[in-house]
């Protein structure tokens, strides 16, 4: 039997190649590991991965750049001025890290000062004044919402610093800070603020215990560097 | 009918080949589409073989019906209701029917032929 090969009948078969490549496409023939999973699984999944991905990049980026430093190092073995450019580029950058270098940047400025008076039908009390801890809080609020650099009253806050109560006064790392508390912090300042703003954060807390707190968004803020000790007396470099 | 088939035949070949996979978000979108496209392509058999195919239709049809097919999905997803079952019903009777005339155009042709035949062997 002669079979036509009309224009119809091309249509057909390439409509029907066109069927059998999305339904292998579909269809898993290789027993792939595939499990169905529910919506809210499916976006779990997804965002662990694309997380994962991240990661991935930026190990990548990692290896680059010291690959490259590396390269730098290996090539101007002999120009030696280059190299020590090298270090200082990176001493730089560790001191920035460090604290020790001052920063400038877009951030966030608040000023919180002791209560004027108890709340309602109370007394002055314990809440009404600034404690160590509401420091060091609002500090940890601050790092949470993604500040990059945090001074109190002009103080640089570190890994190390840290804060307790000296009665009419509070230690912040080995100086004496009394209310008002300037605390200036460089980070996208919208996040900051309305990270702060937030229900269940320290800030709101403390306005809740009728402390007078005040939150300014601004485009420049300068934080200066860490200036006390920074010697280690018991940490040292692993071999 | 044998073009059909050759052309699926080709095509899953062309598909393990390729290797192409889909992500799992559109499985539902693309298992919904490949019913439309089988319904199309039966459509367009036993057109063909009543000979009252026209292109046109057949492509917009095969087009527009996985399209529309899909956005049901996509709209019973969002409404919480599975209205893809309606497409799949209506795919699925469709799909019947269609087989139920190119199966009768076929074996009437072929009762046709073998006659012809028959009558040329008692000349």
């Amino acid at each position: 039997m002669q079979m036509k090969i009309n224009k119809s009948n091309k249509v057909i078969f390439f409509a029907s190649m066109f069927l059998g490549i999305i339904i292998v496409m579909n269809i898993n023939f290789w027993g792939k590991n595939r499990m169905l999973l529910s919506p809210e699984d499916y976006s779990e999944a997804y965002n662990k991965r694309n997380n994962l991905y991240n990661e991935i990049s930026h190990m990548k980026e990692e290896y680059y750049n010291a690959y490259k430093k590396l390269d730098i190092y290996k090539a101007n073995d002999e120009n030696k001025y280059s190299v020590i450019q090298e270090i200082q580029k990176e001493l730089d950058k560790n001191n920035l890290l460090f604290g020790i270098e001052p920063v400038e940047g877009e951030g966030v400025k608040i000023i919180v000062n002791d209560a004027t008076t108890g709340s309602f039908g109370e007394y002055y009390d314990i809440y009404s004044v600034i404690h160590d801890y509401d420091i060091v809080e609002l500090v940890n609020d601050l790092k949470n919402a993604g500040a990059e650099a945090i001074s109190i009253n002009g103080q640089r806050i570190i890994y190390s610093s840290y804060s307790y109560c000296g009665g009419s006064y509070i230690n912040l790392g080995g100086t004496k800070i009394v209310p008002p508390f300037y605390i200036n912090a460089i980070g996208d300042k919208r996040v900051l603020k309305n990270y702060l703003l937030l229900n269940n954060t320290h800030f709101k807390e403390l306005a809740l215990r009728r402390i007078r707190t005040e939150i300014y968004e601004v485009d420049h803020i300068r934080i200066p560097g860490y200036t006390g000790n920074t010697k280690f007396q018991y940490m040292h470099e692993t071999k | 009918m044998i073009f059909a088939i050759i052309g699926l035949i080709i095509g899953i070949v062309l598909g393990f080949l390729l290797n192409i996979n889909i992500p799992m978000k559109f499985s539902p979108y693309i298992s919904i589409a490949i019913i439309a496209c089988i319904d199309s392509i039966f459509g367009a058999i036993s057109a063909n073989l009543s000979k009252t195919f026209r292109t046109d239709i057949f492509i917009s049809g095969f087009i527009g019906n996985a399209i529309l097919a899909a956005l049901l999905v996509y709209l019973g997803d969002v409404l919480g209701i599975p209205i893809y079952i309606a497409a799949v019903i209506l795919f699925g009777s469709r799909i019947f029917n269609n087989f139920a005339i190119i199966r009768r155009l076929l074996l009437e042709r072929a009762k046709f032929n073998k006659r012809w035949s028959d009558a040329d062997e008692d000349k």
